[in-house]
């Protein structure tokens, strides 16, 4: 399993448009890809699973992946984080 | 190992005739489409059952293999084998059908009267059988029952353009409600009452500012006028909410959309199939002078078609001119007869050659109607539809219509409908044989395009198309439908219209768009409150029935943290449909700057076959269905 921590910056933390392209981005892989925050852990394949969560600004997240392609998973997902100004 | 998506795009594609039978083949979201050589060559069945393939549909001249959510690498493989013919864009319109003009606009007409033909063809039953007690004489047409009745017969063919209105701006994807506004200046009591007047030596138009006129034209019973209104409506109405700030949209994009489409329509569109009448109605009536037979087979040909488009009502002119000067018509009274009857004989070959229970009842009526003159149905609802029943009437009224003009077949009276009730018409003392010259024409007419049509045959693949247009036609019978309700008043949009590329593109998933036009939101599933953001501005609910759905009010309003937005309820919280859930001050947030546009997104739609709208335009209230989720 690979597992990443990120903190958030973004003003507007994981809303509509970012949760949307997260899930987009772990739906590619076949790896169970979650999202952890204070203490409960979503499906980040799920916009409904990511948006309830509420990630807001200053949020610790961590992001695990099982599965044969785990490893190129969490650096895509990084990628994206990084692409989309959510975390440094 | 093989590929599984390469799998079944070897299996679909050997069964849609082969990849030489593929013109054009793109996809969307949960659906291949193609367009094909010849329909014939699908084995729609055995598609069906494809592992992988959820269903198979005919959607006019498209096929549509729906996959689900992995279209896109079954797409590839599909692509891959075509080699150059496959088009990987999901726009509908670079998939516009190779089909000629002619057999596109048979598609559109046919495709605008399927919703109208009960109406229609209940009424035209009614119109034929009344003819025939009147003929009778079993019922004067002075009598009140027979008025009364007449209403009934007659409404549906006198306001046609209001029907057709409705039917083509769904067609056309426009405003039904505007379409209807033109259908009804088309029949305003000013149009109907000038048409009166100009026999009495009234004017013969309105002029505005002294130059342009709106010529008085008796608009009842037309199709065409009003067809080309929509189409044109459709692009101007787009148009003009283009430019139109979407805080004065309400209020000045449909006066401002009339005010182009209405003088457009009255002055050009309208008139141009009356102009176009008079040219064909002195050109056919000078055949009939100097070539009789000639003029017979050329009007027996085109008639059906001449009346489609409207061209028909500049041949009374010459038909009451032909009465007062020799006492009979040669021209139309017994060619409209002869092609009648080929329309009839068509749809009795149609009735013969079906193998589907509703297509077969509704010829058999339709037929019988066509036979006491009302074509109507007969010509709209199955002989256009499956085109080559068409082709049979044109040719089996031109050869019979050939006929009655070497015989110079005369009519002596005019009746109101030229079918089998007419015959009395044709009777002379003077003129012994004329009857028999007529029978002749018009059994053979019937008998011809019976036979034709018999020998065409009917495409069967068309026949499916003939479900109605919209639903889904999926493998699995116990296809489930989850229908999603209005969380507010206002008007309906498109999502591709929605100014947000997340929303628009379907990113998110499919749903819809209204332009709200009140302060509360209602929740449009029952279902758990999943998400409710500090910002407010967006509420997710899980439905008690698995739907994920998202409900985002207004474009960046995640900007605005929170202010203007009073939500009812809290997370985790369960609510039943049309419970108020928040409330937004719309009004300030357009003063704030932020389209208020409320977006319904099913985020699951990948978990759905196909996500619907069940309005494209219009205004919706709360609690009005508004999506409906095919699983």
């Amino acid at each position: 399993m690979e597992k990443r921590d990120f903190h958030v910056v973004a003003d507007t933390g994981i809303h509509a448009r970012p949760a949307t392209l997260l899930v987009q981005t772990a739906s590619k892989f076949n790896s169970d890809v979650n999202l952890e925050y204070k203490g409960k852990s979503v499906n980040l394949k799920s916009i409904m699973g990511v948006m309830s969560l509420g990630v807001g600004q200053g949020a610790d997240v961590t992001i695990s992946a099982e599965g044969a392609d785990e490893a190129d998973a969490i650096n895509a997902i990084e990628e994206t984080m990084k692409k989309e100004g959510l975390s440094e | 190992m093989v590929n599984k998506n390469e799998l079944i795009a070897d299996q679909v594609l050997k069964n849609i005739g082969g990849k030489s039978n593929v013109t054009n083949a793109w996809h969307c979201v949960t659906r291949l489409r193609f367009n094909l050589q010849d329909k014939n060559l699908v084995n729609i069945d055995t598609i069906k059952q494809i592992k992988g393939v959820m269903g198979a549909q005919f959607a006019g001249d498209q096929f549509q293999v729906i996959i689900g959510n992995t279209v896109d690498d079954v797409f590839e493989a599909v692509e891959k084998k075509l080699g150059g013919a496959a088009n990987r864009s999901d726009d509908q319109q670079t998939g516009v059908a190779k089909e000629g003009i002619i057999s596109k606009l048979m598609d559109v007409i046919s495709g605008i009267f399927t919703p109208i033909l009960p109406a229609l063809a209940g009424t035209g039953l009614i119109k034929g059988i009344l003819a025939l007690v009147d003929a009778l004489g079993w019922l004067s047409d002075k009598s009140g029952l027979y008025q009364a009745i007449f209403m009934i017969s007659d409404c549906v063919f006198y306001f046609l353009p209001f029907f057709v209105a409705v039917s083509a701006a769904k067609k056309f994807k426009t405003s039904e409600y505007l379409a209807l506004c033109i259908a009804g200046i088309m029949l305003y009591p000013t149009m109907i009452t000038g048409v009166a007047n100009i026999a009495k030596g009234g004017p013969a138009f309105i002029k505005l500012f002294g130059l342009l006129a709106i010529p008085f034209i008796s608009y009842t019973s037309s199709v065409i006028p009003i067809i080309l209104a929509t189409w044109f409506l459709a692009y101007v109405l787009k148009w003009v909410k283009k430019w139109i700030p979407s805080t004065l949209t309400m209020m000045f994009t449909p006066m401002v959309t009339l005010f182009i489409v209405v003088p457009v329509t009255l002055i050009v569109l309208g008139p141009l199939g009356t102009y176009a009448g008079n040219i064909v109605a002195d050109g056919i009536s000078w055949l009939f002078v100097h070539a009789g037979p000639l003029a017979g087979v050329v009007l027996g040909a085109s008639f059906p078609l001449i009346v489609m488009t409207g061209m028909h009502y500049a041949f009374v002119p010459i038909v009451m001119n032909n009465f007062s000067v020799t006492g009979y018509d040669t021209t139309v009274m017994p060619i409209n007869f002869v092609t009648n009857m080929a329309q009839a004989g068509s749809v009795f070959g149609v009735a013969v050659r079906t193998k589907n229970k509703a297509t077969k009842q509704l010829a058999i009526s339709a037929g019988i109607s066509a036979l006491l003159g009302v074509t109507e149905p007969a010509m709209y609802g199955i002989n256009l539809k499956f085109k080559k029943p068409f082709y049979a009437a044109l040719i089996s009224g031109g050869i019979a219509g050939g006929i009655s003009g070497f015989f110079v077949v005369k009519a002596f009276a005019m009746t109101g409908l030229t079918g089998l009730t007419a015959l009395p018409a044709f009777i002379s003392q003077t003129h012994p044989m004329n009857l028999i010259y007529l029978v002749l024409a018009i059994g053979l007419s019937f008998v011809l395009a019976f036979v034709l049509t018999i020998v065409f045959g009917i495409s069967e693949s068309i026949e499916e198309s003939a479900e109605p247009v919209g639903k889904v036609q999926v493998n699995n019978e116990k296809a489930i439908e989850h229908s999603i309700y209005a969380p507010v008043k206002g008007e309906v949009e498109l999502l591709a219209n929605v100014n947000d590329p997340t929303f628009a593109q379907e990113i998110m998933g499919k749903g819809i768009a209204i332009v709200p036009e009140s302060d509360e939101i209602v929740a449009p599933i029952s279902g758990k409150i999943m998400i409710l953001p500090d910002s407010k501005h967006a509420i997710g609910i899980l439905g008690d029935d698995g739907t994920e759905l998202l409900i985002h009010i207004g474009i960046d309003t995640v900007e605005l943290k929170g202010q203007y937005f009073t939500p009812k309820i809290v997370v985790n919280e369960h609510v039943e449909v049309g419970q108020p859930i928040m409330s937004v001050d719309f009004e300030q947030i357009k003063k704030a700057g932020y389209d208020p546009t409320v977006m319904v997104i099913i985020t699951n739609t990948t978990s759905f076959l196909d996500v619907l709208p069940m309005n494209e335009t219009g205004i919706i209230f709360p609690k009005e269905q508004l999506l409906v989720g095919i699983k």
